[in-house]
């Protein structure tokens, strides 16, 4: 199961510094989002934060710890907790263009949006392979088994 | 021709006839009554809006995508080890096709929400929220209407060959 660890790490890094901006950096973009948005924009920063930190327990757990620690719960989540980022950052570009703010500056978070959506497509992808490259190919694509070992 | 078949028949044929000329006739006049109401809305929406409120929808609709495309690749695994699957599990018409579906259901639900609450002048952050959730709804709303149609003319085809639906 250790796929996209990297790309994993890095996003879910990514996705605590945007949050600690829009926070912390009363100079940014977020910031003054967050104060104009109220209730919804502190929803929104709080589900990507809670999301992150599932995503990055799921990907420390279950790919960088010895095979000993699983948290299944993650691991048959994963795609959705992926899809879950990606949706709230199409959402953050989705308002910052609302409030008329920079294009381009939006661009960036769909960015961030359609590399979350790749990681759970891909993710797919190579845990159904044999199937997808020889239609006659028998997996069991239950967790347990996907775990190896145990 | 007993009555039964007769209504059938007209069922069939002329009223449905009549429903399509009417739908016709009444076209222009809906377009023309949906440009004048919605006009205000419309020349307020930029590109910018036009692009991100697209994306947005295409990620949303993504999720139903990918649940469904994962029940496929699970059938399709199973069908491998001789396991009984069910049928509406399967994709039956091309991956492509298939996507497309999903995706336009997804678009056009994200562009009606948006239509929605712009009307209804909700928050910015509450509209995101509720167009993403509606492009999903409308991806797997788009699901179901294939797959209906999928059984429909399986059911047509078996019929003309003498066999029944699985």
């Amino acid at each position: 199961m250790k796929r996209q660890v990297t790309d994993r790490l890095f996003l879910t890094g990514l996705s605590f510094l945007a949050v600690g901006v829009a926070y912390f950096e009363p100079s940014s973009l977020s910031y003054i989002m967050l104060r104009i948005g109220g209730f919804w924009a502190r929803l929104c920063m709080l589900t990507l934060f809670a999301l992150s930190v599932i995503a990055l327990l799921d990907t420390v757990v279950n790919d960088i710890l010895p095979q000993r620690f699983t948290l299944r719960r993650t691991l048959g989540r994963r795609r959705g907790i992926w899809m879950a980022i990606a949706i709230t950052y199409g959402g953050m570009a989705f308002v910052i263009v609302k409030y008329g703010s920079g294009f381009w500056i939006a661009a960036v978070f769909f960015w961030y949006a359609a590399r979350c959506a790749a990681i759970a497509f891909l993710d797919l992808f190579y845990e159904y392979k044999p199937v997808i490259l020889d239609p006659s190919t028998s997996i069991n694509p239950t967790i347990p088994a996907a775990l190896g070992d145990e | 021709m007993s009555k039964k078949h007769k209504a059938k028949f007209f069922l069939r044929s002329d009223a449905v006839a009549m429903i399509r000329t009417l739908v016709l006739l009444l076209w222009p006049i809906t377009a023309l009554a949906a440009a004048q109401s919605l006009g205000a809305t419309l020349s307020g929406v930029t590109f910018a809006d036009w692009f991100s409120l697209l994306t947005l929808s295409f990620v949303s609709g993504l999720v139903a995508l990918l649940h469904r495309v994962r029940k496929s690749l699970e059938a399709a695994a199973r069908v491998s080890t001789g396991e009984v699957v069910d049928m509406s599990d399967r994709q039956l018409i091309p991956w492509w096709l298939f996507a497309l579906c999903h995706m336009a259901g997804a678009m056009f639900i994200g562009v009606l929400a948006f239509f929605v609450c712009e009307w209804l002048d909700f928050n910015s952050h509450l509209e995101a929220l509720c167009i993403a959730l509606a492009s999903w709804s409308g991806a797997k709303l788009a699901d179901r209407w294939a797959d209906a149609f999928s059984d429909g003319l399986a059911a047509r085809v078996g019929a003309v060959f003498g066999k029944q639906n699985p």
